[in-house]
């Protein structure tokens, strides 16, 4: 990229704008920012089609979520830059729904969407339909106890960093995981083929 | 210990958060009951069927692009943001104080003016055009649209094929903005449309920013020209653009 420096005229604002931004890489935050940030895109990605319900509000909301980060990249200290990216992503999720409830309540869940990676056509239909089982039980869970089941199960956190991030003390994210996973057994109807035999999910009737 | 204390727990052991002496407590009582062992190994099963079930997706290629053009816009603005204004006015002030001396301060009030007022001409032309007419010119094509300028405007504008970043240039047309002839390129970015106005760099130049209802203004010279675009694109990605411009 070519980075011309414009000659200051006397009361050029422009030329005086961009002579002053630099133009040179010194002056950017944001390749650091990028550096730092992009590798947790897939994480973000995750938690925020995990947590909306359709994808275009999930892309829209990561990157609002980015930007919001980059503005408060002078205040981040260096600490878990995954944890600092996700807390933004579910304050920027919370923030949409909290804006948008009516439509978020009227939108169709998009279970193809949601559907975790596993789902391929080559896949035997058995674990596609345990895939499928698994996405719905836990679209159907409150959206706190959405957050901390996949910030544990997916992102695999320490009860700590699922505090953090949602703001609220470990014992409740004890809680919420032990409430949550009583709902999915229940929604997943899950019965044991003996102790050491293969897990039987039997998806419950579709909604 | 109770079998209600133990279940509470059984989801805290099997993510193992609980403390030593509690574990040792709770393991103490799952071992002597039927109940208990059965609930831990649904929660285990539970754990397993959601890891299997929404595996993690890596995000769209689109959204990967979609953010890193927004973070550079944004970061384009904080660059050409506030400190300007600011130094701008201070400066103004400054020279103002040394300049009525000379009884020339009109001139630079009229200064400011003239840029706010040629920033409003401009996004005028660009309001206009949404109603009636976009283009004179139609054509996805820079190199037909470059030599359409000949004749039109005492000057050449610069034309740049953006397509790849997906921008789309739709064609051009000749406008009029603060007394002269400008070239206004076209571009289209989802259903957004982007005006680049281009003349050779004088006297009158807008501001680096304007916003007005909704849309965004970005200035700035280049090689002999003053360059304007103008969207209701949102200011981080109208500025993406106007870096990739710069650029070219």
């Amino acid at each position: 990229m070519r980075r011309d420096r414009f000659a200051i005229a006397a009361a050029g604002c422009i030329h005086d704008n961009s002579v002053k931004a630099g133009w040179s890489s010194s002056a950017r935050v944001e390749p650091e920012f990028e550096r730092i940030f992009l590798p947790h895109l897939d994480a973000a990605w995750n938690l925020a089609r995990l947590l909306m319900r359709n994808p275009q509000d999930a892309e829209d909301v990561v990157q609002e979520a980015y930007l919001k980060a980059l503005r408060s990249f002078s205040g981040f200290r260096g600490e878990s830059s995954r944890s600092w990216l996700l807390a933004i992503v579910r304050n920027t999720c919370f923030t949409w729904m909290r804006n948008n409830r009516e439509r978020a309540d009227q939108a169709e869940f998009r279970e193809e969407i949601h559907t975790g990676a596993a789902a391929t056509p080559e896949m035997e239909s058995l674990s596609r339909e345990r895939s499928e089982a698994v996405t719905r039980c836990i679209a159907q869970l409150p959206t706190d106890f959405r957050e901390a089941i996949v910030l544990r199960e997916l992102e695999q956190m320490s009860y700590r960093e699922i505090a953090e991030i949602t703001g609220v003390p470990s014992g409740t994210v004890m809680s919420r995981l032990a409430r949550a996973r009583s709902r999915l057994a229940s929604c997943l109807k899950i019965s044991l083929g003996g102790t050491s035999g293969p897990v039987t999910v039997i998806a419950e009737q579709r909604p | 210990m109770t079998c209600e204390e133990a279940r509470s727990l059984l989801s805290a052991r099997m993510d193992g958060e609980l403390d030593v002496p509690l574990r040792a407590a709770v393991d103490a009582h799952v071992k002597t009951c039927a109940a208990c062992t059965q609930q831990s190994e649904t929660l285990q099963s539970v754990s397993m069927a959601v890891r299997n079930g929404i595996s993690r997706n890596t995000a769209p290629a689109h959204l990967r692009d979609n953010i890193r053009f927004a973070l550079r816009g944004a970061d384009y603005l904080e660059r050409t943001q506030a400190p300007a204004q600011w130094k701008q006015w201070g400066a103004a002030a400054a020279a103002a104080v040394f300049i009525a001396a000379l009884g020339t301060a009109p001139f630079l009030v009229n200064e400011r003016n003239h840029r706010q007022t040629l920033a409003q001409e401009l996004l005028s032309a660009h309001q206009r055009a949404l109603v009636g007419r976009e283009v004179d010119v139609v054509s996805t094509d820079r190199h037909t649209v470059k030599p359409w300028f000949n004749g039109k405007l005492p000057f050449s504008p610069p034309v740049a094929d953006l397509a790849a970043h997906g921008f789309l240039l739709e064609g051009g047309r000749v406008d009029y903005a603060g007394g002269h002839p400008v070239a206004a390129l076209v571009y289209r970015r989802r259903l957004h449309r982007i005006d680049v106005f281009i003349w050779p760099a004088g006297n009158s130049t807008p501001p680096a920013r304007f916003e007005s209802n909704g849309y965004h203004e970005i200035s700035w010279k280049k090689n002999g020209f003053t360059f304007t675009c103008i969207s209701d694109l949102n200011a981080a990605e109208l500025a993406g653009f106007a870096r990739l411009l710069q650029s070219q």
